[in-house]
């Protein structure tokens, strides 16, 4: 809120981590079928969910986005066998500590996309953007600013 | 279904456009008939899987599948047939619809049947009727065979020199078949032929492998330190109207030339256009920039062409940064001009932060020298071997029994060709033998296997002295057994109580006596609901072709198939069956429910089945039961997966890379894989396999080496505490402990980073997608940080 400013609308980023094979290629699909989606998110590529060290999520919250999004291939389609078992694994760990930071758990959400699911990533893109929305900036961003 | 498809993934009706409530599959159309008896293979499981997604798009769909056999044949199969029932609750009847009609006025359709299971005969009325229609070979076959000069067979598909022995082949030199133009069949079977072709193909021009390659000639790469102060250039795309329409490109352009370490920022239309890219080399030479970023569309389609284009001018590739500001920013905001103009700023900063971190990395490269180990003599093993020799590489073919030739050394003939078994085996023998490049061990066991492709070390031992050699590359060829069968259905308590494998001897050595009465009893063990869950996909052969074979040598025998489904599903197979069929063998269906039962009354045998068809029980008395079983792994499979460290899965059989990508390969580089010791197989597809599996492994020995990217990992010896979770993580094997110290073998890493982010210690890093480089981006999310 901004003194005397009137009220400036939330516009939330959201880190999205994807994979070299699926999920990054989900969002090229998105693009190639022009798929709409709100402006709010960042890819971050890396070549296979299993790399999303949590680290780089935590340190995503700290540097003031409002919300992450972990994508891969779907179970049983990794590029490198079973990268994303990994993935889900430290997923699991990672949400819950999310409240113990402060965080709400909903502002963190993993998804398996293929590369030819360009609609699927665009509908879980404009969910999680509504999502973070209705939570509000993140309680970390002050820290920050 | 399809997401890309013309209703974007919806299941609607072609009448009116509504989503249906219940739709009905009916399979085997056009196909088992009198004009085409063959069965086409695919659509028993593609119906099944169109049923799953249907069902997991919208669950309240209602599907219903009609069928003649459920034909879950390949590897994992069964198991997707059973979750479809089971738990995805698709619903299976068998029998062949007689009639469809339309209600004129709903377009609903009334679906006419009668089932086969419980003779009950009804309507199912459905909204939408799918057919799975018969394969059918393509229209220009004859045309195409005509100018070739081979022929088709009776279907019209191409005809293979020889069946089973020769399934890859042609009558004409030089020509070769791979996938369905030999016959109807799936992906993994089509890549196995294919590969199996490449190798074939080759063979004829193999002496001239490796010659008449170009090299290009690049300049020396410039050195780029870690510590020299980064010189980037930043090239933005407009993509026409792509996304010069949408971002505001020349905004981008300003705020690149912001951004700190930027020295030299240039607009195009086409980035990627020949004159484009020589701007970009004059760029690199002339402000002598050491980091390259271009922001156009997407590194899927263009990375490569920008890495070369900086390599041309000696820069060393991995300093090149794509930031996508079409794919991902303007094809996405089409009616948000200005926040897709200020996200393309986000991303060019992300990506000028990584660009500053970047590294010049090294492709790796390891020599892998001509020398094969094959593990398994029979009929696999023996196939790879060969092939392998034949093109010139050194094999050393080792098998634990005394002789050479496996599994078929117990059998009679062959399903569907009667070709005797010794056929098959005999010549392939005495090749292996005879062959200069081959090198036979028999009677021995493998002790010990380590290393990795282009390097193992293989100790075998045979009574009490040991041998230890080298290689490049191995094929797992063991080949698979019968199961124990005592427990079902009296075997072991009854001396008339045998099994397939039993009674083939019994046919080989002609010592089977006069019978009157003959149950065979199939998928004994097989199919069921936990432990052997799949199909050993030759059992219905083989008890169709010894049924037969009984039957000739003693007509006024009555010869009872007692079967589930029948899945004859290979060449000629079910010509075969109707064949036996119509020759008066009797086939009585049984469910997995009411299993058949053997017993013994009055000192005579006792089976008890009830015929579904006849709604009653029937008890035969017969001479001889004969139990085809299910089949498991060699014995020596467990031992064999702990040495190699490749996975192994239900019933000791080992898994493939990629089920229908890769079937011949194990994830592993260098480890391939052919036959029983894949999945439960018969002699057609086993020798498919098998030249395929010589196929890739040839590719590496017949390179000489192979590359890694520059993306590996690479551990710091320093920080590393020699924990071994990073081995636990590796499903490569491309991390080892050698005298407790953890390496990375750097030719066989994929570069694909799980491990380090498993490393507690901070000791391993992934080359070009290091730590810091992804931290830089993520804290360039907000705002701009330089560190
Ligand atoms: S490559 Fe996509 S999750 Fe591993």
């Amino acid at each position: 809120m901004q003194a005397g400013g009137g009220v400036k609308e939330f516009v939330p980023k959201i880190v999205v981590f994807c994979c070299n094979w699926c999920s990054y290629a989900g969002a090229d699909m998105a693009g190639v079928s022009r798929m709409q989606y709100p402006p709010n998110i960042r890819i971050i590529k890396v070549m296979c969910s299993g790399r999303i060290d949590p680290i780089f999520v935590l340190m995503s919250f700290m540097e003031g986005t409002d919300g992450v999004l972990v994508t891969g291939c779907h179970i049983g389609d990794c590029h490198y066998i079973n990268g994303n078992y990994k993935t889900q694994n430290r997923f699991e760990i990672l949400s819950e500590m999310m409240n113990e930071l402060g965080l709400e758990k909903e502002r963190l959400r993993l998804e398996w996309i293929s590369a030819t699911e360009g609609e699927k990533f665009a509908n879980v893109v404009k969910e999680v953007v509504e999502q973070v929305k209705k939570l509000g900036p993140s309680p970390l961003k002050p820290v920050i600013e | 279904m399809n997401a890309a498809g013309p209703t974007g993934g919806h299941i609607v009706r072609p009448s009116d456009g509504k989503e249906p409530k219940k739709v009905a599959w009916i399979q085997c159309v056009g196909s088992r008939t009198k004009e085409r008896p063959y069965c086409s293979r695919v659509c028993c499981m593609y119906a099944t899987k169109e049923a799953i997604i249907t069902k997991e798009h919208t669950p309240d769909i209602e599907t219903h599948i009609f069928y003649m056999d459920m034909r879950a044949y390949g590897k994992g199969f069964e198991e997707y047939y059973r979750r479809a029932e089971e738990q995805i609750g698709v619903k299976y009847v068998r029998g062949r619809p007689s009639k469809v009609s339309e209600n004129p006025e709903t377009g609903d359709l009334t679906i006419r049947y009668e089932n086969l299971d419980t003779g009950e005969v009804g309507g199912l009325e459905a909204n939408m009727l799918v057919l799975a229609c018969a394969g059918v070979p393509t229209d220009t076959n004859k045309e195409l065979a005509k100018i070739l000069g081979v022929k088709l067979d009776e279907n019209g598909f191409f005809q293979e020199k020889n069946l089973p022995l020769a399934p890859i082949e042609t009558d004409a030199e030089g020509i070769y078949l791979a996938g369905c133009a030999q016959g109807p069949k799936d992906i993994p079977d089509s890549v196995t032929q294919a590969s199996g072709a490449a190798a074939k193909a080759i063979m004829p021009i193999v002496e001239a492998r490796g010659e008449e390659i170009e090299e290009v000639e690049l300049p020396e790469e410039k050195e780029v330190k870690p510590t020299d102060e980064p010189r980037i250039g930043v090239f933005v795309c407009r993509c026409g109207v792509n996304i010069g329409r949408i971002v505001g490109v020349p905004a981008v352009v300003e705020y690149a030339k912001t951004l700190p370490n930027v020295t030299f920022v240039n607009e195009d239309i086409f980035t990627c256009s020949d004159d484009c890219r020589g701007r970009i080399k004059a760029a690199i030479e002339k402000y002598d920039l050491n980091r390259v970023v271009v922001a156009a569309c997407s590194p899927r389609t263009h990375e490569g062409l920008f890495r070369d284009t900086c390599r041309e001018v000696g820069l060393n590739p991995y300093l090149f940064e794509f930031v996508n500001i079409r794919d991902q920013c303007s094809w996405v905001h089409m009616n948000e001009p200005e926040e897709a103009t200020e996200k393309a700023k986000d991303l060019l900063r992300m990506g000028v932060a990584r660009a500053r971190l970047l590294e010049a990395e090294e492709e790796g490269e390891l020599s892998v020298g001509p020398e094969c180990l094959v593990i398994g003599g029979g009929i696999a093993g023996m196939t790879a071997a060969l092939e392998l020799a034949n093109m010139g590489f050194k094999i050393k073919l080792v098998e634990r029994e005394q002789e050479l030739g496996g599994m078929l050394r117990n059998l009679y003939k062959l399903f569907p060709t009667e070709t005797p078994a010794e056929e098959a085996i005999a010549p392939k023998i005495r090749a292996a033998y005879e062959h200069k490049n081959i090198e036979i061990y028999t009677g021995v066991e493998i002790k010990d296997i380590k290393g990795y492709i282009g390097n193992f070390e293989v100790t075998i031992s045979k009574k009490d002295s040991e041998d230890v050699f080298n290689i490049s590359t191995i094929i797992v060829a063991t080949g698979s057994q019968e199961i124990d069968a005592t427990g079902y259905y009296g075997y072991g308590e009854y001396d008339n109580v045998v099994t397939q494998l039993q009674l083939e001897r019994m046919l080989k050595e002609g010592t089977l006596k006069e019978l009157k009465n003959v149950v065979i009893i199939n998928c004994v063990g097989a199919r069921e609901e936990e432990g052997k869950t799949y199909c050993c996909r030759f059992g219905c052969g083989t008890s169709i072709k010894n049924a037969k074979y009984i039957k000739e040598m003693y007509p006024d025998a009555n010869v009872f198939i007692l079967h589930r489904d029948i899945r004859t599903v290979g060449k000629k197979g079910e010509e075969y069956y109707n064949d036996v069929r119509a020759n008066g063998v009797k086939f009585i269906r049984f469910s997995k429910d009411k299993k058949p039962l053997v017993f013994e009354e009055g000192g005579k045998l006792i089976v008890k089945v009830y015929d579904g068809l006849l709604r009653t029980d029937l008890e035969i008395e017969p001479d001889l039961v004969v139990l085809t079983t299910a089949t498991e792994g060699a014995k020596g499979a467990g031992a064999l997966q702990k040495m190699l460290k490749v996975p192994i899965g239900a019933g000791n059989f080992f898994h493939e890379a990629h089920v229908k990508l890769r079937p011949l390969d194990f994830a592993t580089d260098g480890i391939y894989l052919c036959g029983c010791a894949h999945s439960p197989k018969g002699v057609v597809d086993t020798i498919t396999q098998a030249v395929g599996a010589a196929s890739r492994a040839s590719i590496p020995m017949g390179v000489g080496m192979i590359k890694s990217e520059g993306i590996t990992a690479v551990i710091n010896p320093e920080a590393c505490v020699n924990c071994g979770i990073c081995m636990t993580m590796c499903p490569y094997g491309a991390i080892r402990m050698v005298d407790g110290v953890t390496e990375v073998i750097t030719a066989v890493c994929k570069g694909c980073g799980t491990c380090v982010a498993a490393c507690p210690t901070g000791a391993l890093e992934q080359r070009h997608y290091q730590n810091k480089q992804i931290a830089s981006q993520i804290k360039n999310v907000c705002r701009l940080v330089v560190e």
